[in-house]
């Protein structure tokens, strides 16, 4: 029997504007078996990104629980919540959130660094993950000096510099031209082949969300198939 | 306080550092120039009370120095001459100085006439040097102060009248041991050999001397135990003694009040300092709060990933603060240049390390302090808090924060306690500091709040659209506006209390009042001297006798008694020893003064003598109204003076006003008309000259013929004022002129953080179909008004200030002084136009394309 890595039992996700309340998840269970590949798909506004956000422990449910990696995010501190996505999740924005001032080789470094790991082990690792995804000729180049495609790249090398158990990615290739944007989903599903990761995807592109192996369809805030 | 030892807090903030070096550069520059000042005036005060210490007994120019306004009792020197291996003599006393090579011109001087082997410890630095010695050879030869030979124009070589004597100027006095340049700015010295005051024919009775002995103790000596045989004697003969301990308290008394004040005015530099890199990062911080979520989503604790911006400010606040240490180690050398005319002795400035260490803990805890509030701030967002780009760190709530600004509260009086003499006076000075800066960025906020509020709707678009942009988003203009609003205020209250004072001075001067007063008169001598005033075409407009008296009792209980239960008094319960052991001056009328009034009781202006000789009445005196206060005496209360050696049985008929900057003799004690006419007394004069011409023919006539007349010029006052105030505005505006540069670069700093956003939305302008021009004149109006809000906010608490100067201390109107408003709005707008447009000048630069490319 597969092993469950993420479990969302009764989501509910309501924001108060103070003018009014927007119930933007509404009761959403699933779950997600290690291993496999799933896409979250819908149409703007369905909850996608705020159901990413709290499967991955950046924000919290207004009801419900969410079980990842074997822990219950509800009993979590938000800085305990930090160190489990730190040794155990990797991410991969549409915008690409590589940090400014660091270059692609401290980019990549950095989640390893903040388990306390330093020296020479993880920057070869990260090397060697920068040249997996083909940038092993600009680790010194800062963001602003890398195209978008590249910097998404430095992302993919991010996320998997952690050995992570489960990455969440959302809509990776949104902002990206199509060209660059296949090439990105080659090199993404290839590495989480490569380290056995699962991928948990948010997209609005369905022939995307077809290379996955499930696929989660959300529209106004609640599971649709 | 962990994450301090976390290597990858310290990695990541030096890694992030790199992209923002010339920004971090300017955010240390804020504080480096508050550390400097306070460093450099730390340094110089530690040299200075090094060198007092050594040169202790110079200070006072022997172990101990002997004084009274009359002759010492033999026995009393004889008993501490027993315990000395030398001694000299000095007596000093007003007189008119007659310079005969300079056309007979004369003014008021110090005559000092001292023995040879003066001073005992110490020496008379001269030009030429040596100048002291021929005092005592025989040459007939005075030493005079600098500021006289420069005002008649004088040589050695020339000739100087005292009374009847002729005198050879041997040379100028360079410093005289113990005492400052602004002595002889009150009355300019002049040492003339101890042996020729007889000749000059001016001791005579009723002559104010201050008669002086200094001794050099035996080695050995118990002074303890002749302190206490001279205390005995300084009630029954009136004298005063100071030991080198009284003086070096007196001295740091004085310094330390100095030093207090300057230092604050440079702490001023370091608060807006802080003000200005707490307002710098929390735009940094703003920019900061992507990278601060993606470290969140990375793994990262809220701890961490604050710590780095913490770090970041730490590291400022380091470099700030060794930076301003630095450099105000070097700026120490300088200082005895602005500040050795208040010193009494000559400072070589040498490097304090406690001086240094102080200005990187202050650099270091101002910044964190000051830095808090954002770091909290951040500390407390959550990641997804972090990842919405609409979110601004200001918006974020902390309960920290009124912690932190009490912390800042607390650090102020603190430093400011620590730094007085007495912790009351800091904690008022601090306060008062507190309060200005509180109420100058109260102005800030309401002048910016009123001119958003009234906008007028009819200005052209580009005027608009400018004032407009000081209120975008992270503009900082409050901090630009508080910034350049302390400068502003700083040199105009500083202006103004000047103008002020001196106003008061010269107001003496206005109407029919008296401006020249002629005292050291004889009785004999009064006809003839206004002989002398008719012959100048003068009028006497007063003439007024003194009589010299002491205080005997006070309700029966004697001066002595008074005295001794004063010692088991709290400080504020006693009666001060002053009043119990002065000499009191004064006069006999049967009218008030102009310029005095009556506030309660009733003036008597005569009483029958035979009354009083036969003891049926006591005499009703008039007592000033701030004496009865000092020496806690109520209408009615019963006092004797001694006149003489006759007893005079008075008491308070009536409490009077006294207008103490009248050009006028006032007097704490006045009584009745006549009472006093057989007794032996002294007359001053007053009259009105109308040029300064007139003043010198008058005084060269008076001193020529009757040579112990003094004169005093009440233009003189005015300039020695003006010269005095002039000096120590130097000293106030070089430590002013360090928070007025910290502004400028808080401006800068401020115009540069925002310079991004400018540009951005002059590109959108351009995009839409702006000039260039039009472009220019909106930046024109967004600088020129923010110069406006900063020069008006400074000028306007600067004038408030003033009026309560004015209003409650000087009890006088004064009408608005322009200068200061045209000046400053003058100055600020050049100043913050000419910076503006330096830092903007990407807008012209790069091309709208080039813009809008880097922007996505």
């Amino acid at each position: 029997m597969s092993e469950t890595i993420l479990e969302a039992r009764s989501i509910k996700r309501t924001y108060d504007t103070g003018y009014h309340k927007l119930d933007v998840l509404k009761n959403v269970n699933f779950e997600i078996n290690r291993g496999e590949t799933v896409s979250i798909v819908g149409p703007s506004g369905s909850g996608k990104s705020t159901l990413l956000g709290i499967t991955a422990g950046l924000d919290e449910p207004t009801g419900g629980e969410i079980f990842l990696c074997g822990s219950s995010l509800s009993g979590l501190s938000e800085d305990d919540r930090a160190l489990l996505r730190g040794k155990k999740v990797g991410f991969i924005f549409q915008s690409f959130q590589l940090l400014a001032t660091l270059t692609a080789l401290e980019n990549v470094m950095v989640p390893l660094e903040l388990l306390g790991k330093n020296g020479k082990d993880i920057e070869n690792r990260a090397k060697e993950l920068l040249t997996d995804v083909g940038l092993g000729d600009r680790l010194d180049h800062y963001p602003s000096q890398l195209s978008g495609g590249e910097q998404q790249r430095v992302a993919i090398a991010r996320a998997f510099i952690n050995d992570p158990e489960i990455l969440f990615a959302d809509e990776p290739t949104g902002n990206l031209d199509r060209e660059t944007g296949q090439h990105i989903e080659e090199q993404l599903f290839a590495m989480n082949k490569k380290y056995g990761t699962t991928l948990i995807l948010v997209t609005h592109d369905n022939e995307l969300a077809e290379k996955t192996e499930r696929v989660i369809r959300l529209k106004g805030g609640e599971i649709v198939q | 306080m962990g994450f301090l030892f976390d290597k990858w807090i310290w990695k990541m903030a030096w890694r992030d550092g790199r992209a923002h070096r010339a920004r971090f550069l300017l955010f240390v520059s804020c504080i480096c120039l508050g550390v400097t000042a306070l460093v450099a005036l730390r340094a110089f005060g530690t040299s200075v009370r090094e060198t007092l210490m050594s040169q202790s007994r110079s200070l006072l120019g022997g172990d101990l120095v002997v004084k009274s306004r009359q002759p010492h009792p033999p026995e009393l020197i004889q008993r501490v001459k027993e315990e000395s291996v030398a001694d000299v003599k000095e007596w000093r006393f007003a007189s008119m100085g007659k310079f005969p090579d300079s056309g007979d011109q004369s003014r008021l001087v110090q005559i000092r006439g001292v023995e040879n082997g003066f001073p005992l410890y110490g020496k008379v630095e001269t030009e030429p040097a040596g100048a002291v010695e021929k005092l005592f050879n025989g040459s007939n030869s005075v030493v005079v102060d600098e500021s006289l030979m420069l005002q008649f124009g004088s040589k050695p070589g020339d000739r100087l009248t005292v009374g009847n004597k002729e005198f050879i100027i041997a040379g100028y006095l360079k410093s005289l041991p113990g005492e400052s340049f602004m002595v002889s700015q009150l009355a300019p010295r002049v040492l003339i050999p101890f042996s020729e005051i007889e000749k000059t024919g001016l001791i005579k009775f009723g002559s104010r001397v201050r008669y002086r002995h200094y001794f050099k103790y035996k080695p050995g000596v118990k002074e303890e135990l002749l302190k206490r045989d001279l205390k005995d004697a300084e009630n029954e003969h009136g004298i005063s003694f100071e030991t080198v301990d009284d003086r070096q308290e007196a001295v740091d008394r004085t310094l330390n009040n100095l030093f207090h004040f300057l230092n604050l005015v440079a702490f001023i530099a370091l608060i807006l300092g802080g003000i200005g890199i707490g307002s710098a990062i929390r735009v940094h911080i703003s920019s900061k709060l992507k990278n601060a979520a993606i470290l969140r989503c990375l793994g990262a604790s809220k701890k961490r990933a604050a710590g780095i911006y913490i770090v970041q400010s730490l590291g400022m606040g380091l470099v700030g603060g060794i930076m301003g240490s630095t450099l105000g180690s070097v700026l120490a050398e300088y200082l005895p240049a602005i500040l050795n005319n208040f010193l009494p002795v000559d400072v070589e400035v040498n490097l304090s390390v406690s001086a240094i260490l102080l200005g990187i803990g202050l650099g270091v805890i101002i910044t964190l302090l000051f830095s808090l509030t954002p770091l909290l701030k951040l500390s407390e967002m959550t990641a997804s808090d972090s990842l919405r780009s609409s979110l601004d760190v200001s918006q974020v709530k902390t309960k920290w924060v009124w912690c932190v600004w009490l912390a800042i509260i607390a650090l102020i009086l603190t430093f400011s306690a620590m730094n007085a003499h007495k912790v009351w006076v800091g904690l008022a000075m601090g306060g008062a500091l507190i309060f200005s800066i509180g109420m100058l960025i109260f102005m800030a906020w309401l002048l910016m709040f009123l001119v958003k509020k009234f906008i007028p709707d009819m200005l052209p678009f580009v005027w608009r659209q400018g004032l407009k942009n000081l209120y975008r988003p992270q503009n900082q203009t409050l901090t630009a506006v508080v910034s350049l609003g302390i400068g502003t205020f700083m040199i105009g209250i500083l202006y103004l209390s000047q103008e002020n004072l001196l106003a008061q001075v010269k107001a003496a001067e206005e109407g029919n009042s008296p401006n020249m007063v002629l005292f050291d008169i004889q009785i004999d001598q009064v006809e003839g001297l206004k002989n002398v005033l008719k012959e100048q075409n003068l009028e006497a407009i007063d003439t007024v006798p003194i009589v010299s008296m002491k205080l005997k009792k006070i309700n029966g209980k004697g001066v002595q008694e008074i005295r001794e239960i004063n010692e088991k008094l709290p400080r504020e319960e006693r009666i001060p020893n002053w009043t119990l052991r002065r000499s009191y001056r004064s006069t006999y009328r049967d009218h008030l003064s102009p310029g005095e009034k009556i506030l309660q009781g009733q003036f008597v202006p005569k009483i029958n003598l035979q009354d009083v000789m036969d003891g049926k009445t006591k005499v009703p005196i008039s007592m000033e109204d701030g004496i009865m206060d000092e020496m806690k005496l109520t209408l009615g209360d019963e006092l004797i003076f001694d006149l003489g050696g006759i007893e005079i049985p008075c008491y308070i008929a009536s409490r009077r006003y006294v207008e103490w900057m009248k050009m006028r003799p006032n007097f704490f004690v006045v009584f009745p008309g006549g009472l006093f006419d057989q007794a032996p007394q002294m007359i001053v004069m007053v009259t009105k000259t109308e040029s300064s011409q007139e003043s010198a023919d008058l005084q060269k006539a008076v001193t020529t013929k009757f040579a112990n007349i003094s004169v005093l010029d009440l233009s003189l006052v005015v300039k020695t004022v003006q010269s005095m105030l002039d000096k120590v505005n130097i000293a106030v505006q070089v430590m002013a002129a360090f928070s007025i540069l910290t502004g400028l670069i808080i401006l800068i700093s401020s115009l540069h953080l925002s310079q991004l956003q400018r540009m951005k939305d002059n590109t959108l302008l351009k995009v839409l179909g702006s000039s260039r021009k039009q472009v220019t004149k909106i930046m024109f109006s967004e600088f020129f008004f923010l110069a406006l809000l900063g020069a008006n906010a400074g000028t306007v608490l600067a004038y408030l200030g003033n009026y309560c100067l004015s209003e409650f201390i000087f009890e006088r109107h004064m009408p608005l002084n322009w200068k200061v408003l045209v000046m400053s709005n003058v100055i600020l707008c050049s100043l913050t136009l000419a910076i503006g447009f330096l830092i903007s000048r990407k807008t012209y630069i790069k091309t709208s394309l080039e813009v809008l490319r880097s922007e996505s």
